[in-house]
């Protein structure tokens, strides 16, 4: 269906960029997000997606602001609809901000990748976010965290904050609207330095974690 | 929007009155129309926001379509012809 005027006017500062067609928009309002975890870098990341044009943002993980999520999200774009839970459903994209690098999250990684999904992790450290889009044979989210020398944390920085969710926002947009798969490597975003650099990991053969991810389960 | 046949008679055109419309919205409008258009196929813009006509052929230009020409016309409009690459 053709984009509407209003929607013209919603998205002209997207759709004026050259790959960003029409068909790119209306693929992204179809598209199923379903988010992990919660916390601020969660919520802009959401705000984000709303803001972008996706259809439905469903979020899994019980946090008690979430009907006030929903609502700046549909009064940010209506054509949004952000519903709690995401049991059962089919998403086109997953992204995680689950405070687990640990078997929680391999778990995770691995019903996406069995299922075909495109999974996006973000894991918070001191002052620095990490931010990967996970394939078959990447080493599992505590070793991606080991390889950066980061131990995670649950402090929050507001620099950290504000890069993190929208950045993993920009990433799910650019690929439900087929305009690019971002790179597998993790990207390491340095808040208190206003630094960014790619980091390659590969899988401890000692890790059962990744022998877990390695196979699927 | 409306179709009509070009000076040659060898190719059509479509026309599309932005006429009230300001930027990005006159450009945008104008993208989304090529998109649905044909390679060859030409797009008569008509604008009467004097901004348009110089920003529409230039990021026209940027995303590799073609300006064919940009005129102004009497009754304060321009008349931008763009060609789908």
């Amino acid at each position: 269906m053709p984009l509407r005027d209003d929607q013209i006017r919603r998205y002209a500062r997207q759709l004026v960029m050259r790959d960003f067609t029409g068909a790119a928009q209306e693929c992204l309002l179809k598209s199923r997000v379903l988010v992990y975890g919660e916390g601020p870098p969660m919520d802009l990341c959401v705000l984000y997606l709303a803001a972008a044009g996706v259809g439905d943002i469903h979020l899994s993980g019980v946090r008690p602001s979430v009907l006030d999520l929903i609502w700046r999200a549909a009064a940010l774009n209506p054509d949004c609809r952000v519903h709690e839970g995401g049991r059962g459903l089919r998403p086109d994209y997953v992204i995680d901000f689950a405070q687990d690098a640990g078997p929680g999250a391999a778990r995770r990684a691995a019903g996406a990748l069995r299922a075909g999904l495109p999974y996006l992790k973000v894991l918070r450290a001191a002052g620095a976010a990490i931010m990967k889009r996970w394939r078959e044979g990447d080493p599992c989210p505590g070793c991606v965290l080991n390889a950066a020398g980061l131990k995670q944390t649950d402090l929050l920085n507001p620099g950290e904050t504000s890069v993190s969710g929208p950045a993993a926002a920009a990433f799910a947009t650019l690929e439900l609207a087929g305009l690019g798969v971002p790179t597998h490597n993790a990207l390491l975003m340095d808040a208190d330095k206003g630094a960014y650099r790619e980091l390659a990991a590969t899988p401890l053969p000692e890790c059962i974690m990744c022998a877990e991810l390695a196979d699927g389960r | 929007m409306a179709n009509e046949r070009s000076a040659s008679g060898s190719t059509s055109r479509k026309l599309l009155d932005l006429r009230g419309e300001v930027c990005p919205y006159t450009f945008v409008k104008s993208k989304l129309t090529l998109e649905q258009m044909a390679p060859g196929e030409e797009l008569v813009v008509t604008v009467d926001y004097e901004p348009s006509s110089r920003n529409i052929p230039k990021s026209m230009r940027i995303i590799g379509e073609e300006v064919v020409s940009v005129a102004a016309k009497d009754d304060g409009t321009w008349e931008i012809v763009l060609r789908k690459a």
